[in-house]
């Protein structure tokens, strides 16, 4: 810390030796601070606010059905377009200041400073323009703003008009293409299925769905078949079981290959027991029933004969008679027939899956094609869709927009001038002309030390030499030269004081605005 | 630089005409010193105190007690070199010349006072020569123009030193003044027989102290010969004045390997790194 106040110090006795500049010279630098701000002309500045209302009434609704324009990008362009020099020599001519000026050098001067002095600046949250110029005259300013504003308004309308019905245009320019292309796509499927008509592939499936499902019912057929074949040759065996059966039947039972007969006959004989317990034989409902029953017995008795002579020759003719063995036969005959049916269907499949195992080189191919072409066509199909679709959002925009629901533009402030100058700011410019006078006087006199170094204490002396420093002397004035340096201590410190004195007066003078 | 040292000269040429503001202060002494009556061999002068101790001079009566105590710093140093037997080389180390890197710095305001301080309190008597003999400020202050002094016994006018020592007021303080008016006076100082004189005085007077004022170092080579056959040599540096380049040039030209050479910050101001050093 010592080390640095002695420094400091020692630049303070340097800048000393040069007192009479360093302070001319923040005389210099303050009087023409403050020249230079009582002379620099009032400038006036004219402001307008515009409001942009993007929350419309309408957005909500059209939320999803409508194309949502990114408000906030137009916004930014539009501020970025709108001080264009184009723009802004349109806004010269508005004005009538280009009116006076004859070159071009003129005319591009005055744009340029436009282009400096129009400042275009937009709060997010409200969304709210504000246009500011500043120019010495009033009157200008205000007519600069104005213009602006003017071009600002038109420009939108114009912007935004031409970008959907480019918009549109290329909506259209797209349907028409896709719709070309979805037709070439239709047209090259249906020339593929005729061409290919026993190829394609069916609603079950691709080829080897196809292939493996005829597999399955050959297999099944043929297990069908198998099943069938097994269960015919165990009725043909119980078959030939039944038939030695039929030898040891008794006589007795010989009765029985007449049942109907026998029936009938006990049927008779029961009724004309009864009709015995009534009338006498000579009854004639008795007598004819008596006829009957003895014709029917000999008729039985011809047919036992006769079924008897039958039988015993070739086995028995009472197997006949067998329920059992009738059901057998019957469900053998069935089962035969089952069998030709599962062999039919064996070789029907047989058939099927060796024609598949034929094509198989053909099918897949026909396959893939077919699903390209498929897919080409769904593509084509779905991008057609969607753009029909936004063709028709876009329209619904359109109508939204034509009833001004998106973006409106008002007018909040219009063009205004404050009636106070804004700039220069004389109270400051006199504090940092008074400031730099200060800064001044330090820095010409630092620049003085640094440019000619020399010593100021002993420690510096040491460090710098490396010699050894025996002693220092203080300075030792005469009494003349006392009186001198005190004077000129004291006129020193005056006119130091009179540059605070004539800044304070500078400053008073500014801010009461006597200028 | 170059152009300082032009300025430099160019100022010791107005010099020595016998004007220059810078050193007003010193050579327009008026009535000074009185001239008491030279008897043989012993010449005396009367030191008016009242005057120089107007002129910010350091004297026996009422002195400046701030001054004396910076100068009792410095001569500590000189008296025990001189006299320690510790000399870096073969030239006699009682034998001090102060210099400076230009003119102006106070050599002769050093070299009077430093004199005066180490005859009022120490037992050593002080010899102080007048050895610029371009300007011959210590011979003006003392009121000793065109007195036999220096410049006689190099040109052999008065064959033994002792004849041109002054006695003054102060009891162990004696002088030797510039001398008789030469045509090339400031080449005697680099002349063979200063070496004499130097190497004279060191064997004639091995228990005093020898101060020489001596011309500047950059201002022509006669002070650096003349530095070359002292014990010591004192450089006075200007605060604030003498640049840094000026003073390294200085310590360059001194060959420091058989010369003890020391540093004294003249006028400087009160404030940091001041009364640190120099307090009482």
């Amino acid at each position: 810390m010592h080390e640095q106040f002695e420094k400091a110090w020692s630049y303070l006795l340097g800048i000393w030796q040069y007192r009479w500049y360093v302070l001319g010279f923040a005389w210099l630098i303050a009087l023409a601070a403050w020249t230079l701000a009582c002379v620099m002309p009032d400038q006036y500045r004219a402001s307008a606010r515009i409001q942009v209302d993007t929350e419309s009434v309408l957005q909500p609704l059209l939320k999803g059905l409508a194309v949502q324009p990114d408000t906030q990008r137009q916004l930014y362009l539009l501020s970025r377009t709108l001080l264009s020099r184009p723009n802004l020599e349109k806004v010269a001519h508005a004005t009538g200041l280009d009116r006076s000026l004859q070159t071009q050098r003129e005319r591009d001067v005055l744009i340029d400073q436009f282009e400096r002095r129009v400042n275009l600046s937009i709060s997010d949250s409200a969304n709210l323009y504000r246009v500011t110029y500043e120019n010495t005259d009033p009157q200008t300013a205000q007519a600069v703003v104005k213009a602006v504003v003017d071009l600002f308004l038109e420009r939108n309308a114009v912007h935004s008009r031409e970008d959907s019905e480019s918009a549109r245009e290329f909506l259209d320019r797209k349907i028409k293409e896709y719709e070309s292309r979805l037709n070439t796509a239709e047209q090259r499927l249906m020339e593929f299925k005729r061409a290919h008509a026993g190829e394609m592939p069916g609603a079950s499936g691709d080829y080897f769905a196809r292939l493996q499902e005829a597999t399955k019912n050959l297999e099944s057929a043929r297990y069908e078949l198998q099943t069938a074949r097994s269960r015919r040759d165990e009725l043909k065996k119980q078959l030939v079981g039944e038939e030695p059966m039929f030898g040891i039947m008794s006589p007795d039972t010989r009765s029985q290959l007449t049942p109907e007969l026998d029936q009938r006959i006990s049927t008779l004989q029961d009724r004309l027991d009864q009709l015995r317990l009534k009338y006498t034989d000579k009854h004639p409902e008795v007598v004819s029933l008596r006829a009957t029953i003895a014709r029917l017995e000999a008729d039985r008795k011809m047919r036992q004969a006769e079924l008897a002579s039958q039988v015993t020759p070739r086995s028995s003719p009472a197997l006949e008679q067998n329920p059992v063995y009738q059901q057998i036969k019957s469900l053998l005959a069935q089962s035969e027939a089952d069998v030709a049916a599962a062999g039919v269907k064996v070789r029907q499949y047989e058939q099927q899956v060796s024609e598949l195992k034929r094509k198989v080189d053909v099918i897949p191919e026909v396959e893939a094609q077919l699903k390209q072409l498929s897919r080409d066509y769904e593509t084509n199909k779905e991008t057609y869709d969607s753009l029909l679709k936004r063709r028709d959002s876009a329209q619904i925009s359109d109508e939204a927009k034509a009833s001004g629901s998106e973006v409106t533009f008002r007018v909040v402030e219009p063009a205004r001038v404050d009636s106070e100058p804004v700039a220069p700011n004389r109270p400051l410019l006199v504090t940092v002309g008074f400031a730099a006078a200060v800064g001044g006087w330090g820095g010409l006199g630092l620049l003085l030390v640094l440019a000619r170094p020399a010593f100021f204490t002993r420690a510096a002396l040491y460090e710098a030499t490396g010699v050894p420093v025996l002693g220092a002397i203080g300075r030792v004035y005469t009494g003349p030269q006392r009186v001198r340096h005190r004077l000129e201590i004291f006129v020193y410190a005056l006119v130091c004081g009179l540059l605070v004195l004539t800044y304070l007066a500078v400053m008073a003078v500014s801010l009461l605005g006597w200028i | 630089m170059t152009s300082s040292i032009e300025r430099a000269m160019q100022r010791s040429r107005s010099l020595a005409r016998g004007a220059s503001p810078a050193t007003r202060e010193v050579t327009a002494a008026p009535e000074l010193a009185r001239e008491s009556q030279p008897s043989s061999g012993d010449r005396r002068i009367e030191l008016d105190f009242v005057a120089l101790r107007r002129q910010g001079y350091l004297v026996p009566e009422n002195a400046n007690r701030e001054l004396l105590e910076q100068y009792r710093m410095v001569k500590r140093p000189l008296i025990g070199h001189a006299f320690s037997g510790e000399t870096i080389g073969t030239n006699p180390a009682n034998i001090i010349q102060v210099t400076s890197s230009v003119e102006g710095e106070g050599k002769t305001f050093t070299s009077f006072n430093l004199a005066m301080s180490i005859a009022m309190e120490l037992d050593f008597t002080v010899l102080l020569v007048d050895a610029d003999l371009t300007r011959r400020s210590l011979s003006h202050l003392l009121r000793l123009d065109g007195e036999p002094g220096l410049v006689d016994v190099l040109t052999a006018n008065e064959t033994d030193i002792g004849k041109v020592l002054y006695s003054t007021g102060v009891p162990r303080l004696r002088v030797v003044p510039a001398g008789s008016h030469h045509e090339r006076s400031t080449e005697l100082i680099a002349s063979a027989a200063m070496r004499d004189v130097v190497d004279e005085l060191a064997t004639r007077y091995p228990d005093r102290i020898i101060l020489l004022d001596s011309t500047p170092l950059l201002m022509d080579s006669h002070a650096l010969t003349l530095a070359a056959h002292v014990g010591q040599v004192l450089i006075v540096v200007e605060s604030g004045q003498t640049r840094e380049k000026l003073v390294e040039q200085s310590l360059q030209l001194i060959d420091q390997s058989t010369t003890r050479v020391g540093l004294l910050l003249n006028k400087s101001v009160r404030g940091y790194g001041y009364g640190y050093y120099g307090g009482y």
